[in-house]
């Protein structure tokens, strides 16, 4: 990238009438902040061909050892100290575990750093109701059966979403504004087709789509939907008008950090038919919190930290018939210790394994049936000393603008229920190139200074005077966000759902998207798994 | 295309070639074009913001613009002689009328009722002017350039400015300089193409050399004056605003102030004082006793105890007036997000006496912070009050919605000691009817036992309230304080009876996850304004 002009690379990033107008105002002011992201430095060690030699020290023998600790290993984790079972270590490369659940504060304003919401789970995923009751995010069932209800606070609050369109804002996220009949019809037919997957009998009587992934339908005739990108299956609905698209690519860019285009049909339409409950219904309310998905983290890290060892990396793990060696790289101290543990949970993002995990000889490894796809995301935190000038409707929590590459902005203080004063925005930037390596290469190519032209450049046509009220922007730049779940992606994850030698599989790749439910349903069966495996007292299966 | 080249060694006055100066006529298009175009779009702005409804009003504005300019055109020919005269004064005409069309339309919707007349009219009146300008021209440049080529150029100048106009105006005009700088701005752009025209469009070859230097003087002053009116008025622009705002008041204002929060304004009538806040009155001085009297005193007789006290709003010191009448009261908790708002009700003068210097009575409290964030403040769990008076503005927005919702209610319940009673300021049941019964409704889902009430305030009309414990209780049959205007045993006990006409309709419960309140609110209170 180096070379290109300020303008090109705004044309590269929001498209030419952004930078065309951008482009004619002075140069803008340079913004205090930082850029960040994992810790790609020491992941790269990974691929270092030459292995370090391993201590001489005999090995430190645990029962089970946690690979990653994003929501995933620290869920499999809760789920051990639930169970009364002690006798496990989490090993995460970062600083603070948790993943792409992470957050900052800056004193006053907690706020997300990657995922920032969940949907209030239903009745069916036991595993989330137990967490979120924990935390006390739900009300107490009236009766047994009760589907969840959230609690109030939890609940995002009204206004919940806004779309900048043409020059205003309106409320919620479909640009109703100016719409014809002919497209509210569209989006009828859309919502009625959504709702006859919602009631679709399934040949085995399973919900065609349902969170977690593991409890919906086999039925091949939902299953083959894996095969159709959702755009082509938008076309022989004959769904074809400009705003159902956007709202559907939004939909996509949102949830799978994909377009329209290269997102399948049965990953799109999971996203809206998973989250409704019964024909007719409103989809489930979201459940967020100021640092978004960092309370669940806190929450998970409250029970689970005594056993967490961050700043580790795990960079070779040695199945064998009896037990698992593991080589752990302790990257504050810089030294090596080796453990020996009867079983592993592998919670890392899967492309990592074929790099740590050496294959058991005699088995194909998982790795050599599956290839994963991997989203680079943006992600920057606006730090403003007040409230953005708005034109229309007010500021809400989900902040969309129309014609945007980004997703926008979540407002860090709209949970907080602080509707004064200083505030923190944090805008996502998925970058949805069909190749998820150039994705990574655009990503990783601009400088803080380039990324703040750009997000300022995008967010100052929807607030005027925005850049007067910005303390500083500080991005993180995840090369590795989220599995794509891609044209063929739900077939390649049956690869990494049955055990390999001793190692487990966790991590929400397993399910090939990013869904915190995901994450937490594959740790707390791994765990669960395990503890079966080792005779341990009878327990009430969450999975 | 092919210009026509003048004879060599023709010069107008100001020396510039004949070509140079069609140059400049064609330049002279482009500008009155996007000037043009521009007026109308501010007027068409001006027209949606005060009036809504923009489809409406643009089409309005646009049909009359373009009508006006065919009148202006058809006058054109009743021109015969000085055409380069008439130019120039219909610019500067356009210049005055153009340039102040967006003062002229802000002040007349502050100051008369005549605003659609006014709107109309200044817009058929630039239309009209602006209309004149591009015939004249055409005709003065016929006389240099052949009919076909001169249409074709001139025209297409001509709808080349409407381009950049109208792309200037929504991209960097309105963003940058707002509807008023923006009209004046055009408008010198008008006066100064009159000026330059002076130097230029006097001496055609074979023209009428009409003009003597007197009378180009003049009208080179005459220019000058408008340009230094556009000016001045652009330099002084906020002070309209101001000036407009003001004028929606009733009555003298003696007092304003933008905080960080709101808008503050104290005016005065001949026998009383108004607070407002964000245009919303707060309280007239001549019946605030009633407002107040029936907001402090039924929670004060309900309640158990009185030690201590909790006001959430309340920032104009009133409720605390009354509070301090009580003996019993051994601490008051004043939560005002707004500290200009505390500042200004205890060193006003007028304020000052209103609340009998409430605000710095050693008992007093005074909290700055957001009511919601104090009251959920975790720190603060443990500590509770006897009396709990609860004052906000109306929940016009969703900033204070929040703090009508069972969640706010159920933290406000947690800081209510066992025997305490609360109230609630709940707007009208009479204008807002679903409003009223809501915030009632909402106090009981969050497990508060409720006796709604009401009172007339005649500033406010009828008002409403919603008294509470935690525990079951009967309504209050008398205050045990003095001195009080209005409130005796009657007047307390006639407060809890409701007539037909503000029944409970049924309503939802406002959730901060839905905002029920917000929207019952504005539907009811759209009815009445």
């Amino acid at each position: 990238m180096i070379g290109l002009t300020r303008r090109q690379i705004l044309e590269a990033f929001l498209a030419l009438p952004v930078a065309s107008a951008a482009c004619k105002r002075p140069a803008p002011r340079v913004f205090a902040g930082e850029i960040r992201g994992a810790r790609v430095d020491v992941g790269h060690e990974l691929r270092k061909a030459s292995r370090a030699p391993w201590p001489t020290t005999p090995p430190k023998k645990i029962g089970t050892a946690i690979v990653g600790g994003g929501p995933s290993g620290l869920s499999a984790a809760w789920r051990f100290e639930r169970l009364g079972y002690a006798d496990y270590m989490v090993f995460d490369l970062e600083e603070r575990a948790g993943g792409t659940s992470q957050f900052g504060t800056d004193g006053v304003v907690p706020y997300p750093w990657g995922a920032h919401y969940v949907p209030l789970p239903t009745a069916n995923n036991p595993a989330l109701v137990t967490l979120l009751t924990e935390m006390g995010a739900l009300e107490k069932p009236k009766k047994d059966g009760d589907e969840p209800e959230g609690r109030e606070e939890c609940l995002i609050r009204d206004p919940e979403e806004r779309l900048f369109y043409m020059g205003k804002w309106y409320e919620g996220l479909y640009p109703r504004a100016g719409a014809t009949a002919d497209d509210l019809d569209e989006l009828a037919r859309f919502q009625k087709k959504i709702d006859e997957f919602v009631a679709k009998k399934t040949s085995d009587a399973r919900r065609p789509f349902s969170i977690p992934l593991a409890t919906a339908t086999e039925d091949p005739a939902i299953l083959a939907l894996d095969q159709v990108p959702l755009a082509d299956w938008l076309k022989e609905q004959n769904l074809k008008g400009d705003r159902l698209r956007w709202f559907v690519d939004y939909g996509c860019r949102d949830d799978y950090g994909l377009s329209l285009a290269d997102t399948s049909a049965y990953a799109g339409l999971f996203y809206y038919a998973s989250r409704v409950n019964h024909v007719g219904e409103e989809t489930q309310d979201f459940l967020s919190w100021p640092n978004g998905n960092g309370h669940i983290v806190e929450h998970l890290l409250s029970v689970t930290a005594q056993r967490v060892r961050p700043s580790t990396l795990v960079t070779e793990i040695i199945p064998g018939e009896k037990d698992v060696r593991l080589l752990a790289w302790d990257t504050r101290t810089n030294s090596l210790e080796s453990y020996v543990a009867d079983e592993v949970i592998f919670a890392a993002p899967k492309f990592t394994a074929k790099h740590v995990v050496r294959p058991l000889p005699g088995v194909t490894p998982p790795w050599e049936q599956s290839s994963l796809d991997y989203g680079a995301w943006m992600v920057a935190n606006i730090h403003l000393s007040g409230r953005p000038e708005t034109r229309g409707f007010p500021l809400a929590w989900d902040n969309v603008l129309y014609d945007s590459p980004s997703l926008g902005y979540v407002v860090a203080t709209h949970q907080a229920l602080r509707d004064h004063g200083p505030t923190v925005l944090t805008y996502y930037y998925p970058l949805v190139d069909h190749d998820a390596r150039k994705a990574r290469e655009r990503l990783l190519a601009l400088t803080h200074e380039e990324w703040c032209h750009v997000i300022v450049a995008d967010l100052r046509r929807a607030h005027v005077g925005l850049e007067e009220l910005i303390e500083r922007i500080d991005i993180n730049r995840w090369g590795h966000a989220m599995a794509r779940p891609t044209v063929g992606a739900m077939k390649q994850r049956l690869a990494y759902t049955k055990p390999y030698g001793r190692i487990h599989f966790a991590h929400s790749d397993t399910s090939s998207m990013g869904l915190f439910e995901e994450a937490q349903h594959w740790g707390v069966r791994a765990a669960e798994e395990i503890l079966l495996g080792r005779g341990h007292p009878s327990f009430g299966r969450l999975t | 295309m092919v210009i026509e080249e003048p004879e060599k060694g023709e010069q107008s006055p100001a020396g510039l070639s004949a070509r140079t100066a069609t140059w400049l006529l064609f330049a002279t298009v482009l500008v009155i074009a996007t000037a043009g175009i521009v007026y109308e779009l501010v007027a068409g702005a001006i027209a949606s913001y005060v009036l809504g409804d923009s489809v409406t009003q643009f089409s309005l504005v646009i049909g009359v613009y373009l009508s006006a300019l065919g009148v202006g055109s058809y006058l054109s020919k009743f021109i015969d002689e000085k055409l380069e005269r008439a130019f120039v004064e219909i610019e500067f005409a356009t210049a005055l009328v153009g340039g102040l069309s967006a003062p002229i339309l802000f002040l007349s919707f502050a100051y008369t009722r005549a605003f659609p007349i006014i709107l109309y009219g200044t817009v058929g009146l630039v239309g009209t002017l602006v209309g004149l300008e591009l015939p004249l021209l055409i005709r003065l440049l016929k006389q240099r350039i052949e009919l076909k080529d001169l249409l074709a150029r001139a025209l297409s100048f001509d709808y080349l400015g409407a381009l950049i106009g109208s792309l200037l105006f929504s991209l960097v005009l309105v963003p940058r300089l707002g509807l008023v700088r923006t009209s004046l701005l055009f408008g010198l752009l008008n006066a100064l193409v009159g000026i330059a025209s002076t130097y230029f469009i006097f001496s055609e070859p074979g023209g009428p050399r009409s003009s003597s230097g007197t009378g180009l003087r003049g009208a080179r002053i005459r220019g000058a004056f408008v340009a230094a009116i556009l000016v001045v008025c652009f330099v002084q622009a906020d002070r309209v605003t101001t000036l407009s705002e003001e004028e929606i008041y009733a009555d003298e204002v003696i007092f304003a102030k933008q905080s960080a929060y709101q808008r503050i304004v104290v005016t005065h009538s001949s026998s009383s004082y108004q607070l407002f806040l964000n245009g919303n009155l707060q309280f007239s001085s001549g019946d605030e006793y009633r407002y107040h009297e029936a907001l402090v005193h039924p929670p004060f007789a309900a309640a158990a105890s009185h030690r201590r006290v909790l006001v959430l709003g309340g920032g104009d010191g009133l409720a605390a007036r009354e509070i301090l009448k009580y003996p019993d009261v051994e601490s008051i908790t004043l939560v005002d997000i707004d500290p200009d708002m505390t500042k200004t009700s205890d060193k006003m003068p007028v304020l000052r006496s209103l609340n009998e210097g409430s605000l710095h009575d050693p008992k007093m409290h005074i909290v700055h912070e957001d009511a919601m964030v104090w009251i959920a403040d975790p720190s603060r769990r443990d500590v509770q009050f006897d009396v709990i008076i609860i004052d906000f503005p109306d929940p016009n927005n969703y900033a204070l919605g929040k703090l009508y919702t069972t969640r706010f209610y159920s933290l406000v319940r947690e800081k209510l000691a066992d025997g305490g009673a609360l109230t609630v300021q709940a707007t009208s049941p009479l204008f807002a009817r679903s409003a009223f019964w809501c915030i009632a409704r909402t106090m009981e889902a969050a497990h508060l036992a409720t006796r709604p009430y009401h009172v007339a305030v005649p500033s406010f009309g009828e008002w409403g309230y919603v008294l509470a414990k935690k525990e079951a209780f009967e309504p209050p049959i008398d205050a045990h304080v003095s001195p009080l205007r209005f409130l005796d045993a009657k007047a307390m006990q006639a407060l809890f009876i409701f007539s037909k006409d503000m029944s409970e309709p049924p309503v939802e419960v406002n959730r901060l996850n839905n905002q029920m309140l917000v929207q019952y609110y504005e539907r009811e209170w759209k009815k009445w304004n």
